[in-house]
């Protein structure tokens, strides 16, 4: 049989799921730390008494953007999905916890009270856009494999992505974007242990979500000058040291050209990196979301 | 059976297709044009093989091969210089953002199945002067497009009159003085366009850019005679026996002087190269064969140029 992994949202942290999607992942990864402690006494050259602790689990997930099959994954990230007509919209809420099923030669099992810890969405023009995930669980155990039937869906295509920035009611198509990434960190406490029990206790937040980012880009006055004075026809920096809020929205089409889903996000220029090295140039804009909201629509 | 290239340049716009003058026909002897659609393909972990695979960067790269005729390949050297300028009928050609082509390939077999393809937004990656002796020059050409169109078969109606440069027609100086040992010469000029210029929302090639400093670097093959600018690529000094503690290379000002055939001590094109570097030597002896003395160089700083007349004005 060969590997797959599925995904579920559990209704109670670490009590399964019911429902599993299979999703097509292009590579998933596993650490799991039982703990190992070992106390060195005096009465003894070796360390004695090795226990096990905490339990650690974590790992990485990454798939092709095909947001219907990995809907389960945003949710979990995103915390809220709202389900309505023919989309879902994913917001920000508490973190959901799911289940993961992975296959690897033969040997099934399944990872309980999974949390993603921080999603990563990658687009460059020239490959499939993807999805990547840190995630960390609360404990597992082994199952039998199964068949897996794949839902038919085309992953996102590079030149069927098109971002657009807005600055007041004036909206730019930008055309020489060559790669875009934006990381959403969940701000997961990993390290959430109590008195009696040696797994991860519940999925709870110790630190804001927080969601930056990069965009390499062609030459670009204007954007440039967003980064450096705060206004995309800006010279200098006498109107203050300002920034530049831009509304962005990544649209992704299906081949036929309906809609297949859209991120939507307030950005802030964080850095400019512009490098001329034997006459090739590069501009990377860093940038951080500082507002609630992001969203993602997905359309069924 | 008929096969044709028609050049012309490109209008403002990048990738439109549409010349900013009627394309001409140019002289070529060979022309390849490979259309890659790279297509994109997921290695996912649940299969054996890719479930499918899909459109991805269209790459379009080709070559271009003619007898080298200054004036009909013009555009050609225009774009691949990108700035050009000199009073008629003279045009100088100087390092410059390269520009964008448009180029028309038709083939017709039979008298009833053609095609054309017409390539928007082509660029001159690099160019290739042979000089060798017993043969025309040859001039070769790497192009780059943005994306094409199937048409029609539409043959030029007739090619400009000009002949090729032969080998005989070809002088070198070297120092500002003609040389006569240089048995055969190559010349090539390397923009370094920027082949990965893709962005999201498109699969073809956006832009030219340049994605990296104009290589322009050559060799020349001497006879066995000689000796003088043998020892120059080696020490930096022919009057000197070894290298001197300053490490100097061997510089040279280069010229290669074209002339017309059918005007018979007319320049058709001037390549000047003020700065030319002596970068490496290779010397081969074997038998009693005419010992080959090779130089390779390099040309540096300011002033290369292409001066090409009309001589039909």
């Amino acid at each position: 049989m060969v590997d797959y992994v599925s995904v579920g949202l559990e209704s109670a942290y670490g009590g399964g799921s019911a429902s599993l999607v299979p999703i097509l992942a292009t590579d998933f990864n596993v650490t799991v730390n039982r703990g190992l402690e070992a106390s060195p006494v005096v009465s003894s050259r070796m360390e004695t008494q090795a226990v096990y602790t905490k339990l650690g689990i974590s790992g990485t997930l990454t798939a092709s953007l095909r947001p219907v099959m990995l809907r389960h994954l945003f949710t979990m990230l995103f915390g809220t999905c709202t389900e309505a007509g023919d989309r879902y919209t994913f917001t920000l809420g508490a973190p959901k916890s799911g289940e993961f099923r992975v296959n690897a030669s033969g040997v099934a099992a399944k990872f309980l009270g999974v949390g993603l810890v921080k999603m990563s969405l990658g687009f460059t023009a020239t490959k499939l856009p993807t999805v990547s995930t840190e995630w960390v669980a609360r404990e597992y155990q082994y199952v039998a494999p199964t068949d897996q039937t794949y839902d038919s869906e085309d992953p996102a295509l590079p030149y069927l992505c098109t971002l657009t920035m807005t600055r007041g009611a004036v909206e730019y198509v930008k055309t020489n974007i060559k790669n875009f990434t934006i990381d959403l960190t969940r701000g997961l406490d990993g390290d959430y242990f109590v008195v009696g029990d040696y797994r991860l206790f519940a999925l709870v937040c110790n630190e804001p979500c927080k969601i930056s980012g990069s965009i390499d880009i062609g030459e670009d006055p204007s954007e440039i000058a967003s980064v450096l004075y705060g206004d995309p026809a800006g010279v200098d920096l006498s109107g203050g040291n300002v920034p530049d809020d831009v509304h962005v929205v990544m649209e992704i089409q299906k081949a036929n050209a309906s809609d297949k889903a859209t991120i939507e996000f307030d950005i802030t220029y964080e850095s400019l990196a512009v490098g001329n090295s034997q006459g090739s140039r590069k501009r990377t804009l860093k940038f951080k979301s500082i507002d609630d909201q992001v969203s993602i629509v997905v359309m069924k | 059976m008929s096969r044709y290239v028609k050049l012309g340049a490109e209008n403002a716009t990048y990738g439109s297709g549409t010349p900013a003058t009627a394309t001409a026909g140019v002289l070529v002897t060979s022309v390849g044009d490979p259309v890659d659609r790279a297509p994109i393909v997921e290695e996912c972990i649940s299969g054996y093989i890719a479930n499918s695979a899909y459109g991805g960067a269209l790459r379009l790269k080709g070559n271009l091969e003619g007898s080298l005729r200054p004036m009909q390949m013009l555009p050609i050297f225009k774009a691949l210089f990108g700035s050009s300028g000199g009073v008629a009928p003279n045009t100088e050609l100087t390092l410059g953002l390269p520009t964008a082509l448009v180029m028309e390939l038709g083939e017709q077999v039979g008298s009833a199945t053609s095609m054309e393809t017409k390539y928007k937004g082509v660029g001159i990656s690099s160019c290739t002067l042979e000089f060798n002796p017993k043969e025309i020059v040859k001039a070769r050409f790497d192009w780059v497009a943005k994306n094409f169109v199937n048409g029609s078969y539409s043959a030029p109606v007739s090619y400009t009159t000009e002949d090729p440069v032969v080998f005989y027609n070809a002088v070198i100086s070297i120092g500002g003085s003609p040389t006569s040992t240089v048995k055969s010469a190559s010349l090539t000029i390397d923009r370094k366009l920027d082949e990965e210029q893709y962005t999201l929302g498109e699969f073809d090639l956006q832009r030219l850019t340049i994605n990296g400093m104009t290589d322009i670097t050559g060799e020349l093959t001497f006879s066995e005679m000689e000796y003088t600018e043998y020892k120059k690529a080696m020490t930096g000094d022919a009057a000197q026996t070894t290298i001197a503690e300053n490490n100097p290379l061997g510089t040279v000002a280069m010229t290669i002087t074209c002339t017309d055939m059918s005007n018979p001590g007319q320049t058709a094109l001037v390549i000047a190269m003020p700065i030319t570097v002596y970068t490496d030597t290779d010397r081969t002896i074997q038998g009693m064969n005419e010992i080959e003395k090779k130089v390779k160089f390099k040309v540096v700083g300011s002033g290369f140029k292409f001066t090409i007349t009309d001589l039909s004005a």
